[in-house]
């Protein structure tokens, strides 16, 4: 009532005659007998909850005994607009309009018009119209025909009324919140919001807008937390559901296709869920789909531009820029001159492809056609940032930023790019590196030798040079990296690569032991040549696929160890066919997909080099490069379906998994079991992989080597690529050294660091062994190994120092010495001393000297320091 | 080395508690002093600093509760270590006692509140001001906001009680080592003129378990703490060694370092990460060795007396440049340095060639 009064009490002091009738049928409304309101709160109640057909069938029933029944007949419009009957609403609105004026009415005949594609009755409709949301629907009508002017002047109106007139009810709050956001007065917006949620917490309309705001402004939690609130009160909200889908496509979950489906199943015909589900059958190249569900949008608005924009989008992943630059963009552009954000779609799609030069392209255009896309803006940026192109993408992310400051994009972009000053830049003859000045002295050395040995390696065997210098930069904090990437924090990867630049964790990024860092850049360059070769139309699962194969061949024991989420998901998965390799990258079902996909990617190119030779991955460049899709390079090379090439990969996928993993029982893992239940389950089922390792473990702990051995070597046999911790190499290793046996140890640990482990320790251990056998040249070899794995190990370079010099290889340990003191070592007087001895070693003086003053001024009564002292000043005058 | 030994006390006697001299002087102290103690040398029964003549050292090792398993290995591993160095290092085998919470060998009582009462009990009638006394306790603590507390079979200890029963230990050179978890809530309340006090944690909020004690324990394995080489390994070097240590480990594995020991040698501070001359903390430390990794002190002649002499007056004078080494031209400071540098270098020399004739 109160509600009704203000409503009255506003539209009076507009002063507007023709609102006179409403008056009258609000007062009818007031002074319907009690059971008939009653029922309609009811209806309201039902309407509320989301019960939609329901409502709409008793509404039916009211209007049958009344049908001038205002409040029946309003409900019953929002109902049908709510579930996609635009034909009707806007019909029956019409007809409703002929025999009275009433403002409510109007507006939802014109929104149904409006979603109808019909513009310009829904103008009409609107003529006269006083309301805030006979404004904001202008706003939209506008909006869509490019009329920005017209668009702003209807929202201007809208904040007017809020700020000159008197208080609104929740409901028009939400819409005045609405017309600020879109003058991108946000702040404002959510504040109003904030107002409106608080007057009227029971409205899910108002929650699911507003969560869209916070959307929109990269709050994702708190938006989530208010589409939750409004599911709560409605589970079918249409609008909740959607930012529900929207925040989900944001964090490219899975589900997304799940919860579009179950809106279309209410609103079939709410473009927006069909336009989204549509985007991510795009997203994953079912183009087919695709342009089943832009067609039904269509039929219901022919003249929907987001439609049409993911038609010029479908036209381009399909390789047909005619169709997009001559059909397209043009009949866009005349429906809306500026419409830019189909130039945005294209560039965003492109950059799904990789086509990151195209990428730039259509943003620029998108920001040329419409300036005020601020997110295109920021897109365009962090593109030339991935090009390379620094100083042009600092200056648009700077302007971007000033579009706006909420971009979470922007914001992190332009933080890392001023984090750079923290950084040392060098040149190499092909690269331009960037190292963080605090590790830059330690891992200069050993990237820049991986960095030129590995493009040498791959340019010569696939046959391609980059054309420009490579961008290459280590981050040693992962979130940098993560929004060198994408932007955003939060990414999983290691590293990444953008044609000609590349970006990845820098060792110190990660727990020590858990990453290969010189494989990981050995991966990334192979991205470089792939990208290169096909102008970055390699498919994702083939240019990964090839990057796990170089790795795994770039050095013995380099590429990652098939672990156990990889056998778990074997288990699960089996092998994801080729035809949905692509997919498994893109939106996985779960997280151990990502990873499989990378190791079975990996493992069809192993197999395609085995079975068919390497010259045929070449082939498959030259395909893609063409531009052929998978099932087309596939036949041109192999002359296969990608089913029948399936069939052939599964024999070799099960044989190179050990049967898929056969003897790892996960039920097993845990060491929860008595000596006594293992040793039952081994004599039952010998070939339990885990129950054999336990039996090895319990055995060794009690120092019955000789029994431990026998066990950890048929656990060995059972699942040769196990290399964590508890392994069976390190096991036998440990039974072979306590009996004295150290050349069956040191090969043991051999085996291990082929199957490639991973902890820095095992390999200190086998350099010490290797050494005292008398092998120095494989013990330095094996610390060298290491410190792809832990290179800032001050015992390791310590060791590679003083075995270099024993070695007669000053050199090497100058760097080593050189290396270590920039590790802070506890011992600098020591270091400064061999680094000393080193530069003596190759005669260098005068540097020599310099290092042992250092020693000495640390401690000068160093003994050693002191006689290389007295010797490098050939002073040994008696005192 | 007499001299050194009475001008490294008197420079300790004498040095500043507050803020009433100046700076400049406080460091050149320090520093002077550092030199001075560690050219001394030490014999490994007389391993605190500046001790008199048939002065001893006490150590007692604590080792509280295992709490899980999985800890419980690594802190009975840490304290053996650290049992069998203090043991090899030449504390006789009668003032030397390691109370554990579990028996193995070497221990000699259950780490229960009885036995250490009673332990510290006889110690305080036995020890004498100019003896040593060294306490390492290793385990769990805990703090309620109110008092430390020390986890061991039984009743636990408090820093209070702690306090009570050090407090009738008279050594005038103490070491107070508290590895345990918590442990900074037992700083304050121990410090005391003549003890450094080293806890394995800044505060009692540090509640994670402390993996300070195995650091702690490889720093008296390595030659490599010993970072001015000069055969000794000092309670200051030890605590870098393994704070540093311990900094790393964190940083290896990204995790978040939930302990950041603490040092107090003053008796009246609140104890620093970095003890240096400009927070005034380490100069006892610094001074106090635990561990001597070299050859006893040599023979001494009225010639090797005079070239001692010449070498502390060197040591002194490289101290001195250093410290003004900042304000000074960086050309002329290592032309300086190299001269000194080498005219150590010749006098060590003629020392060794020496020492080796009268061998």
């Amino acid at each position: 009532m109160t509600r009704l009064w203000r409503q009255f009490r506003r539209k009076h002091h507009t002063g507007n005659a023709s609102l006179f009738p409403m008056i009258f049928l609000f007062a009818l409304c007031l002074s319907l007998p009690g059971p008939a309101r009653a029922a309609l709160e009811e209806e309201k109640a039902i309407l509320a909850s989301g019960e939609y057909e329901d409502v709409i069938k008793r509404l039916e029933a009211v209007l049958a005994k009344s049908p001038e029944n205002g409040e029946a007949i309003r409900m019953m419009l929002q109902a049908r607009l709510d579930v996609g009957d635009y034909s009707r609403v806007l019909q029956q609105g019409e007809e409703l309009l002929q025999r009275r004026r009433d403002s409510t009415i109007a507006e939802s005949a014109a929104e149904a018009a409006m979603r109808l594609g019909q513009y310009d009755r829904a103008v009409g409709l609107l003529e006269g119209v006083p309301t805030v949301r006979a404004d904001w629907l202008r706003g939209l009508l506008a909006q869509q025909k490019g009329q920005k002017q017209t668009a702003k002047a209807a929202r201007e109106r809208i904040v007017a009324r809020w700020t000159q007139g008197p208080p609104l009810p929740p409901a028009e709050r939400g819409l005045v919140a609405d017309a600020l956001a879109e003058l991108g007065k946000f702040e404002e917006a959510n504040q109003l919001y904030r107002e409106a949620v608080e007057a009227n917490p029971k409205d899910p309309s108002l929650k699911a807008k507003w969560g869209r705001l916070l959307l929109r402004k990269y709050n994702l939690a708190e938006s989530e937390g208010l589409f939750r609130e409004a599911l709560e009160l409605n589970t079918r909200h249409t609008g909740a559901l959607l930012g529900m889908a929207e925040l989900a496509a944001s964090r490219w979950e899975s589900q997304v296709p799940g919860t579009l489906e179950r809106i279309l199943q209410i609103n079939p015909n709410l473009a927006e869920a069909r336009v989204m589900l549509a985007r991510v059958l795009l997203e994953h190249d079912d183009y087919s789909d695709a342009a089943t569900e832009l067609d039904q949008a269509l039929q219901v608005n022919p003249l929907l531009l987001e439609a049409w924009s993911l038609r010029a989008a479908a036209e381009y992943l399909q390789a047909s820029p005619s169709a997009v630059e001559q059909e397209w963009i043009p009949r866009i552009l005349r429906e809306n001159p500026s419409y830019g954000k189909v130039f945005a779609d294209l560039g965003d799609f492109a950059v799904l492809k990789r086509q990151y030069g195209a990428a730039v392209e259509f943003y620029r255009r998108a920001v040329q056609t419409d300036p005020d896309l601020s997110q295109a803006e920021s897109s365009l940026g962090i593109n030339l940032f991935r090009l390379g192109k620094e100083e042009e993408a600092l200056a648009i992310l700077e302007k971007a930023y000033h579009q706006d400051p909420y971009n979470v994009w922007t914001v992190n972009t332009l933080r890392l790019m001023d984090s750079f000053r923290n950084y040392d830049s060098f040149g190499t003859s092909r690269f331009r590196v960037k190292l963080h000045q605090k590790e830059s002295t330690v891992l200069r050395p050993y990237v820049e030798e991986l960095l030129e040995k590995s493009i040498q390696d791959l340019s010569r065997r696939y046959r391609f040079v980059p054309e420009q210098k490579v961008v290459f930069e280590m981050y040693p904090d992962h979130e940098d990296f993560a929004v060198r990437t994408l932007g955003m924090p939060g990414l999983g990867a290691l590293g990444a690569t953008f044609g000609a630049v590349v970006a990845m964790d820098s060792p110190s990024a990660r727990p020590r032991g858990e990453f290969h860092w010189g494989s990981t850049l050995w991966h990334e360059l192979a991205h470089v040549i792939s990208l290169g070769i096909t102008d970055n139309r390699v498919p994702r699962w083939f240019t990964e696929g090839l990057s796990v194969y170089e790795e795994n061949h770039a050095r013995p024991g380099w590429g990652d160890p098939m672990n156990g989420g990889i056998v778990q998901a074997l288990k699960r998965f089996r092998l994801i066919p080729l035809a949905e390799l692509n997919s498994a990258f893109i939106r996985p079902r779960s997280p151990l997909m990502v990873p499989f996909a990378y190791f079975e990617s990996g493992l069809i190119c192993e197999f395609i080099a085995e079975k068919y030779g390497f010259p045929k991955i070449l082939s498959l460049l030259n395909s893609y490069q063409k531009n052929q899709d998978d099932v087309a390079a596939f036949r041109e090379v192999f002359g296969l379906s990608l089913e029948e090439f399936d069939k052939q990969f599964r024999d070799y996928a099960r044989q190179q998994t050990f049967g898929f993993a056969k003897a790892v029982d996960f039920q097993w893992a845990g060491q929860d079991r008595t000596m006594e239940e293992i040793r039952q389950e081994v004599a039952k089922h010998p070939d339990n992989f885990f129950a054999q390792l336990h039996l090895a473990q319990a055995l060794s702990a009690r120092s019955q080597f000789e029994e431990a051995i026998a066990h950890a070597q048929a656990a060995k046999e059972l699942f040769p690529p196990f290399v964590d911790e508890g392994n069976p190499y390190t096991l036998l290793a440990d039974g072979y050294e306590a009996l004295g046996r150290k050349e069956k140890a040191i090969s043991e640990l051999r085996e291990w660091k082929e199957q490639k482990g991973r902890d820095p320790e095992t390999f200190k251990r086998l350099a010490k062994l290797l050494k005292e056998a008398g092998h120095l040249d494989e013990a330095i070899q094996t610390l060298e190994q290491a410190l792809y794995i832990s290179v800032f190990d001050v015992e390791i370079h310590q060791w590679l120092g003083e075995w270099s010099l024993e070695n007669s290889d000053p050199q090497d340990a100058i760097r080593e010495f050189q290396v270590l003191l920039a590790l802070d070592p506890p011992d600098k007087a020591e270091a400064h001393y061999r680094l000393a001895t080193a530069y003596r070693a190759v005669s260098d003086g005068e540097k020599a000297r310099q290092q042992v003053l250092a020693a000495l001024e640390i401690a000068p009564g160093f003994r050693p320091a002191q006689k290389l002292l007295l010797e490098l000043s050939s002073d040994k005058k008696p005192y | 080395m007499g001299l050194a030994k009475a001008m490294a006390h008197d420079l300790m006697e004498n040095f500043p508690r507050g803020g009433t001299r100046n700076r400049n002087r406080k460091r050149l102290r320090w520093w002077s002093v550092c030199w001075l103690v560690l050219v001394a040398g030490f014999h490994p029964e007389t391993s605190i600093a500046a001790p008199q003549a048939g002065s001893f050292t006490y150590a007692v090792v604590v080792t509280g509760l295992d709490g899980d398993p999985e800890y419980g290995k690594l802190i009975q591993a840490w304290s053996k270590d650290l049992y069998s160095l203090l043991k090899r290092d030449g504390i006789a085998q009668d003032r030397l006692f390691w109370l554990a919470a579990n028996r193995q060998e070497g221990v000699y009582a259950e780490s229960r509140r009885e036995q250490i009462t009673q332990l510290l009990g006889n110690l305080a009638t036995r020890i004498r001001p100019q003896d040593g006394f060294q306490l390492f306790l290793i385990g769990h603590g805990s703090y309620d906001g109110y008092d430390y507390r020390f986890h061991i079979p039984g009743s636990d200890l408090t820093a209070s009680q702690w306090n009570e029963m050090l407090g009738r230990i008279r050594a005038e050179r103490q070491i107070i080592v508290n590895m345990t978890s918590s442990s900074g809530a037992s700083l304050t309340p121990w410090r005391q003129k003549g003890r450094v006090v080293i806890t394995s944690t800044t505060s009692g909020r540090e509640r994670n378990f402390s993996v300070f004690p195995r650091y702690f324990t490889e720093a008296l394995q390595n030659p490599a703490s010993d970072a001015d080489k000069n055969q000794a390994i000092s309670v200051l070097e030890a605590f870098q060694y393994a704070s540093r240590e311990v900094t790393r480990y964190y940083e290896s594995l990204k995790r978040l370092a939930t302990e950041h020991a603490l040092l107090e040698d003053v008796g009246e501070g609140e104890g620093v990460r970095e003890p240096n001359p400009n927070n005034g903390q380490g100069l006892l430390a610094s001074a106090t060795i635990l561990r001597h990794l070299g050859d006893s002190a040599a023979v001494e002649t009225p010639d090797t007396r005079e070239l001692r002499a010449k070498r502390r007056q060197l040591e002194e004078a490289i101290e001195q440049l250093k410290y003004r080494k900042a304000s000074m031209n960086t050309a002329v400071y290592q032309q300086q340095l190299e001269k000194l540098l080498l005219d150590l270098a010749r006098i060590q020399q003629r020392l060794d060639e020496m020492e080796e004739t009268q061998n």
